[in-house]
């Protein structure tokens, strides 16, 4: 049983039982159910296990031992000895609640149709056998990987009869994860303590080494100032950005990746567009290069070959189904041709990838109006049911919950004013049948043949360009480590080495 | 013979109070407008990336967002008549208590700067007028001249960083960032003041050298008055109106400059909070910090048009004290 200790991580020497981090931002809701920006991610995996967890290798049990699946089920067998922080026995019953209320029209929860595909959702404990079986109306292939998604984790009874006080992270006996949330001043700092009597910890393929601290310590700061603080030694853990990795390069730091999602150029495939033209498309695709834009936005990053990173199942990695770098061939389509860029600051260093897309699209003879916007102004803009303000973008797309869907959703199905997701508002019906294959398919070689099918219509049809990854790098000091397992952050693995 | 009863400190009162009920009119219906006109949609922001349309047009309803403008407007301005600066849009919070939270963080260290700055330069400013009365040490008067200019031109994110690099990350004395100590102070005042002690010290210096040759400094000197007494009694009162005046201008400026030292120093005051709320499209914080700030401008130039009253009363007979 792992339990919280004195240990002699710190880059000084000196024992300690706490881990001092930071956060961007003030969490927007403490409730798995609501999140929306990554802090709220973060809040949510430590105070709330999943039924499921990710590992390098695939997926591993959390709250759930086992699991099985079909396209329209998945059937989790829930381990015996869980508990909340008020000492609640974590029942099937307790876990069904809690996801049932997560699929509910009624909570309007924005990661949901991410985790269960969109159609209604019957979960259904039984208490005696001990399991909880999730009924979807629609195939949905991806539910197990949904179901590990910090989103998705399982809220007590006592926050579920409070729901006000789970949003704001004052009700003591809602967390099912290793840690509580026992001090918050916003805006200032937020503190975890780990729960006594904790011992449901994934079990990992390759198991963490060192000790969970009993405090976490996440002060909320400006991004400039971390790196700072790790030097310092005010930090023993912290995100930072990739033009001060250099400054941990030598020295006593750990620099622990993971993938927070992926970038990729999306055009504007309705009529206002010069890109509805699959010709101009193409034309793009022969002039950006994703390697050169990888090196301005962050070279730590890999080449993606499809709407995902390489760590996500199915996802293509053959790269011959990229179009060829053909700088003569795209100007003779390019040239003369006024194109309206928009991309936010995220991508790089203020917006070095998006000028890197300007420019090599200038480079080819179009005249390149770039709008290098902050988020707000991106979104709606990109989101919004105004199509005739843009051409193309460079979207940084957050993909927490670690399947394809997420980024070919973005490119196909329903566009954004019927209610779907698809931002290029493209048609591509060979691409939509094959993922919607994908999703019904009954097994993952099934599932991962069809979505291969609709990666390579999507590719040939140039209704995005595959860019990089967007990584994302947690230095640790001396005497503390991290994991991401599966490729994606989780703070529960953060350990204090002896 | 109402005029010759009514007292002067009533009459300057009472058009204090009618400046600031003004000024806050003007910076209720400022900050309302200028909020407006921030590009973007607050609700789609709020709603998040993954939202659908139906998500959004939903926050948009639950956030009064869908009402027209000036209903928006009434809503506000009545809230704001009962205390209420309404809840975040993003957080859900009240307002008043984000405000709460971060005011004593932005006043505490405005407020510290404030007083280094006019000790500092009063002090600098007088000790260097009498060390160069009469054009003695030439030398001191002219590297005062080009260090003050030069500090005085230089950005507060540069000196913050500047700061940050020699003391906290190279000589490790004191910490980069955040507010966890009393230590956490030293470096973000230090940064706020710099610019201000050199101008203030400037004007200071500038005014007690034309103090210093007046008649009755020389009678002060004369009668071998100590140096103490002759600065501190006879010439630093006679500095302080002007002193004060520029002063009152400076020091508003230096609400602004905290913004800037909050993100350098990730300060958790009111500037780091309007910056985020900004980026995050959340009007009601953005109003209620920039109507926060501006009261506190506004309070500040009055609490030193008071002091100079009180200094030099024949200002409350002109009717205006300072700026």
């Amino acid at each position: 049983m792992l339990t919280g200790c004195v240990t002699s991580g710190g880059n000084d020497g000196e024992t300690t039982d706490t881990i001092r981090g930071a956060w961007l931002t003030d969490p927007t809701t403490f409730d798995p159910a609501k999140v929306s920006g990554l802090d709220d991610f973060r809040a949510a995996r430590l105070g709330f296990d999943t039924v499921l967890r990710r590992d390098d290798d695939g997926i591993v049990g959390g709250i759930a031992t086992e699991y099985t699946q079909s396209p329209t089920n998945v059937t989790l067998t829930i381990r015996d000895d869980a508990t909340c922080s008020d000492g609640t026995e974590i029942t099937p019953t307790v876990v069904a609640d809690s996801l049932a209320r997560l699929a509910s029209a009624e909570t309007a929860s924005t990661t949901a149709p991410l985790i269960f595909g969109g159609s209604p959702v019957t979960v259904t404990p039984d208490d005696a056998a001990g399991t909880v079986s999730i009924d979807l109306e629609r195939p949905y292939s991806e539910l197990a990987v949904g179901l590990t998604v910090p989103a998705a984790g399982i809220v007590c009874p006592a926050g579920l009869d409070d729901p006000e006080g789970l949003a704001a992270g004052t009700v003591d006996g809602a967390f099912s994860g290793p840690y509580a949330l026992t001090a918050a001043t916003p805006g200032v700092t937020y503190e975890y303590t780990l729960r006594d009597g904790y011992d449901a910890w994934p079990v990992y393929a390759e198991p963490l080494e060192g000790t969970p601290a009993v405090t976490l310590d996440f002060s909320v700061g400006a991004t400039d100032a971390v790196p700072n603080q790790l030097l310092t030694g005010e930090l023993d853990a912290a995100n930072v950005n990739v033009q001060d990795l250099p400054r941990f390069e030598d020295g006593d730091y750990e620099l622990n990746g993971s993938t927070v999602g992926d970038y990729f150029i999306i055009f504007n495939e309705t009529e206002t567009s010069p890109f509805a033209d699959p010709a101009v498309r193409k034309a793009a695709a022969q002039v950006i290069d994703p390697a050169g834009f990888m090196e301005a936005v962050n070279p730590a990053g890999q080449l993606n070959y499809s709407a995902g990173d390489p760590d996500l199942q199915c996802v293509n990695t053959d790269a011959s189904l990229m179009v060829e770098q053909d700088e003569d061939a795209a100007a003779s389509v390019l040239e003369g041709l006024t194109i309206r860029l928009i991309g936010t600051t995220g991508v790089g260093v203020n917006g070095a990838g998006n000028v890197y897309v300007q420019e090599r699209l200038r480079a080819a003879g179009a005249t390149v109006e770039l709008a290098n916007v902050d988020n707000g102004n991106w979104i709606t803009t990109i989101l919004g049911p105004d199509t005739g303000s843009w051409d193309v973008t460079v979207f940084a797309s957050i993909n927490n919950v670690g399947t394809l869907v997420t980024g070919l959703s973005r490119v196909l199905g329903t566009s954004i004013e019927d209610g779907g997701r698809n931002i290029a508002r493209s048609t591509n019906p060979t691409a939509t049948a094959a993922y919607t294959e994908a999703l019904a398919a009954s097994d993952d070689t099934i599932k991962c043949e069809a979505y291969q099918r609709a990666q390579e219509s999507v590719l040939e049809a140039v209704d995005f360009i595959p860019l990089s990854t967007n990584p994302a790098t947690i230095v640790t000091a001396d005497g503390f480590s991290v994991r991401a397992p599966g490729g994606r952050e989780d703070l529960t693995t953060l350990r204090i080495l002896g | 013979m109402l005029d010759r009863i009514r007292s002067p400190w009533l009459s300057f009162l009472l058009s204090k109070a009618g400046e600031l009920l003004l000024a806050l009119c003007v910076l209720v219906l400022l900050t309302f407008l200028l909020v407006q006109l921030v590009p973007g949609d607050p609700a789609r922001v709020a709603a998040g990336v993954d939202a659908s349309v139906a998500d959004v047009e939903a926050v948009r309803i639950r956030l009064g967002l869908d009402q027209p403008v000036l209903a928006q407007l009434w809503s506000y301005v009545t809230g704001l008549l009962s205390g209420d600066f309404g809840t975040s849009f993003r957080t859900g919070q009240d307002v008043s208590t984000i405000i709460g939270v971060r005011l004593p963080f932005t006043v505490s260290i405005a407020f510290l700067a404030i007083g280094v700055t006019l000790v500092v330069a009063i002090a600098l400013g007088l000790t260097v007028a009498g060390l160069t009365r009469g054009n003695r040490n030439r030398w001191l008067d002219v590297s005062f001249s080009w260090l003050t200019a030069g500090f005085q031109t230089l950005p507060t994110y540069v000196v913050g960083a500047l700061l940050v690099v020699v003391f906290s990350v190279t000589l490790g004395l004191l910490p980069a960032a955040g507010a966890n100590s009393p230590e956490s102070y030293v470096l973000p005042t230090i940064a706020l003041a710099l610019a201000p002690i050199c101008s203030v010290s400037r004007v200071v210096r500038r005014e007690a050298a034309n103090v210093l040759e007046q008649d009755y400094m020389r009678t002060a000197r004369g009668w071998r008055i100590s140096l103490a007494k002759q600065y501190a009694v006879y010439a630093l009162p006679n500095l302080l109106a002007s002193t004060l005046t520029l002063s009152g201008l400076v020091l508003a400026s230096m609400l602004g400059g905290a913004v800037i030292v909050e993100s350098v120093f990730a300060w958790p005051g009111l500037g780091n909070g309007v910056v985020e709320a900004i980026i995050e499209r959340d009007y009601p914080v953005i109003r209620g910090i920039i109507l926060v700030l501006g009261l506190i401008a506004a309070l500040l130039n009055i609490v030193i048009d008071i002091v100079l009253a009180t200094i030099d009363p024949r200002t409350l007979r002109s009717g205006k004290a300072s700026s």
